[in-house]
């Protein structure tokens, strides 16, 4: 049941993506996903875009890097369920993302793992 | 002694002066209307009467809408008909989009969407529909706009002030209730990359589908457009409740550059 509702959750918003944007998604490879796991510095309930700043260690074992994920506005994220405390900064989470075309460390964000194993859709 | 004397006197001339002041500002009032008169007498600039006869109010749009998009886009379809110079500068934002440019993005940084800009983005709508006034409440941006059905006409020559949202009234005609807009500044596109003139008019027409209702918009500014751009949106009722929207530049992880671009900001962190 869950699933089917987070299945549901994500098509609809999904297939709305690039209206309830406030801007076009140009910069983000909307072909590709990638999920990257880190550690909260910071979560931004704001306008016209959420902002979660996560550390995430490189798999090479390198110093921990800040990465810029951006979701959609506080409105959008909180009918699909989010709270402005869903992310607190020392929680380690995981991001599925349509990472920046231009190779820098952030991107768009389409699903959260939270600590507890509870799934988001990223509103976008 | 002799300095309080002078010091109150000086405060007694500054006192007249003042008051003269005031007795000459109420008379300029009264005579040339330059100074604003106390709010309670203040009569909005420009209302004038229109000629133009309405039918009988045929329905009300009264709740709260979503608009539904099946055209899936984030802008107005089909293209519009654009003369040529309008088409290079929308080929030049198409050929910086594909480039992973984000190119005439002005609400990425918090710039009011205005109409009809503001049509083509997916958040609920409040209608407030009463005989003479429809005011509607986009959630986007907390942004209203008023549609007089009084039988006024738009202020006329330059009592007309360009606003984001523009002047709109209303007349019905049969079961289809139409809105003329005109007066939108040339601040915003009207979607990204087809910017307008001055001249831009809208002629809405709204009428009830079988589940909410439908907004067939035709836009005319012969400056940009070869002729008329028709388009439409479709609302279905929505049980949503509309939200406070507030968007401040200083919270935001762009600005635009010189040419227009939304450039992430160099500190990602807030604090």
């Amino acid at each position: 049941m869950r699933k089917h509702t987070l299945a549901a959750l994500l098509s609809g918003v999904l297939l709305a993506w690039p209206a309830f944007a406030h801007h076009s998604f140009a910069m983000f490879d909307r072909n590709a996903q990638v999920e990257i796991e880190g550690v909260v510095k910071e979560f931004q309930f704001t306008n016209p875009h959420s902002w979660i700043q996560v550390m995430v260690t490189p798999a090479d074992g390198g110093a921990p890097k800040e990465w810029s994920i951006e979701a959609l506005s506080p409105n959008v994220l909180g009918r699909a369920g989010w709270k402005k405390n869903t992310l607190k900064p020392g929680d380690r989470i995981k991001l599925l993302i349509n990472p920046l075309r231009d190779g820098n460390a952030g991107g768009n964000l389409l699903l959260v793992t939270l600590p507890d194993g509870t799934k988001l859709g990223g509103g976008a | 002694m002799i300095t309080l004397r002078r010091t109150t006197l000086a405060a007694s001339v500054a006192a007249i002066a003042c008051c003269l002041q005031l007795t000459s500002a109420a008379a300029q009032n009264a005579t040339t209307g330059v100074i604003a008169p106390p709010a309670a007498q203040q009569k909005t600039p420009g209302v004038v009467k229109s000629n133009r006869k309405s039918d009988k109010q045929a329905f009300d749009l009264n709740g709260v809408w979503w608009v539904t998009q099946p055209e899936g886009a984030a802008g107005f379809k089909p293209d519009p008909p654009l003369k040529p110079e309008a088409q290079a500068v929308l080929d030049e934002v198409l050929r910086l989009r594909a480039e992973g440019f984000n190119a005439r993005d002005k609400t990425g940084t918090c710039a009011p969407p205005g109409f009809p800009l503001i049509l083509t983005r997916v958040y609920p709508i409040q209608i407030i529909h009463t005989p003479k006034l429809i005011t509607i409440i986009h959630e986007y941006y907390n942004a209203v706009r008023w549609i007089w059905l009084d039988g006024r006409d738009h202020p006329q020559g330059d009592d007309l002030i360009p606003t984001y949202y523009g002047h709109s009234i209303g007349w019905w005609e049969g079961n289809t209730l139409v809105v003329d807009t005109v007066g939108m500044n040339t601040a915003p596109d009207i979607q990204p990359g087809v910017p307008h003139t001055e001249q831009l008019r809208i002629v809405e027409r709204f009428s009830l589908t079988k589940d909410g209702f439908v907004d067939e918009l035709t836009m005319h500014d012969p400056s940009i457009l070869t002729k008329p751009w028709v388009t439409a949106k479709q609302y279905k009722k929505s049980d949503a409740e509309l939200q406070e929207f507030v968007c401040l530049q200083e919270d935001n992880h762009y600005a635009s550059d010189e040419k227009g671009i939304l450039r992430p900001i160099a500190t990602p962190s807030s604090k």
